[in-house]
């Protein structure tokens, strides 16, 4: 919850629109949050994902949201502590966009972030956030 | 292939390191080194394993006024925190300190596997055997005048140990 707080609050700091953050403490909660935004149809624009989070890890929650289908086309950003931990490799070849290095700056979380998220949200969003 | 082979001291070096920047990056702020004893009044403990090629474990402990003043500068503000924020900004850090150490053990320590945090409200037992590892330090620091306790252990195969071995 303290991770998913900084984060949120660095996005909040890096000039984004950012309407909403859902959270969640773990690839479980994820999986239903989205599932959550799919029924309610509200667009997300952005996933930051935990490598390492308790239930359902990183990786297993990207692989997940594919198989299930859930917010498509969405970008998703890993975080981890283990900047070597071989599962960042294979989630990036799973399909995530990027990965962040805990600790990080806001510059870079800011400079990430921009590069995938499109101009000008057409709609109030959402970023979802699934942290241990 | 060793995890990277170097002398205690830049072992200790590399602790610091990675510490600091965890502070800096993270908290903005400094962090001092403070020496080799413990920090006194340990209330909350978090600890990282590693598995795999090499077997290692990484602790954090603070007492909970140091702990308390973690959680408010990882999130920017005081309050009047649940037991359940600042545990998780402890475990935080330890995760943030051994996945950074852990990038600097080399070859062998990449294909092990980071653990995620276990709290304790106490002082977390050890994992690992510490008289059969290749390495056993600990080291207190100190941020805005509050300290808290890093411990560190290593454990590789036989045959592939580095010359440092130290346990303080």
């Amino acid at each position: 919850m303290v991770m998913r707080s900084i984060l949120e609050s660095a996005l909040r700091h890096s000039g984004l629109d950012l309407a909403e953050a859902l959270h969640a403490a773990n690839g479980m909660e994820g999986l239903a949050a989205l599932e959550e935004s799919a029924a309610k149809i509200l667009p997300i624009d952005l996933i930051l994902c935990d490598m390492h989070m308790p239930v359902l890890n990183g990786l297993d929650f990207l692989l997940e949201k594919q198989r299930r289908n859930l917010a498509p086309g969405v970008p998703v950003v890993m975080i981890t502590a283990d900047a070597s931990d071989p599962q960042v490799l294979d989630a990036v070849a799973a399909g995530a966009q990027g990965a962040i290095s805990k600790p990080f700056t806001l510059e870079r979380i800011k400079t990430c972030v921009a590069s995938l998220l499109p101009p000008v949200a057409p709609a109030p969003s959402a970023a979802a956030a699934a942290h241990e | 292939m060793k995890a990277r082979d170097c002398t205690q001291d830049q072992r200790i070096w590399q602790i610091d390191e990675v510490v600091a920047d965890v502070f800096q990056m993270m908290l903005r702020q400094s962090c001092e080194v403070v020496g080799d004893a413990a920090a006194s009044g340990i209330d909350i403990s978090a600890m990282v394993l590693l598995s795999g090629p090499i077997e290692a474990q990484c602790r954090v402990e603070f007492p909970h006024p140091t702990a308390k003043k973690l959680a408010n500068a990882l999130l920017g503000c005081e309050g009047i925190w649940e037991d359940a924020i600042i545990d998780d900004a402890v475990g935080e850090l330890c995760n943030m300190i051994a996945g950074g150490w852990k990038s600097k053990l080399g070859a062998m320590a990449s294909a092990s596997d980071l653990s995620v945090p276990v709290i304790s409200r106490s002082r977390a037992p050890d994992r690992i055997p510490l008289n059969g590892c290749s390495l056993s330090m600990r080291r207190t620091y100190a941020f805005d005048n509050s300290p808290f306790t890093v411990s560190l252990a290593i454990r590789e195969p036989l045959g592939n140990r580095s010359s440092a071995r130290s346990t303080k």
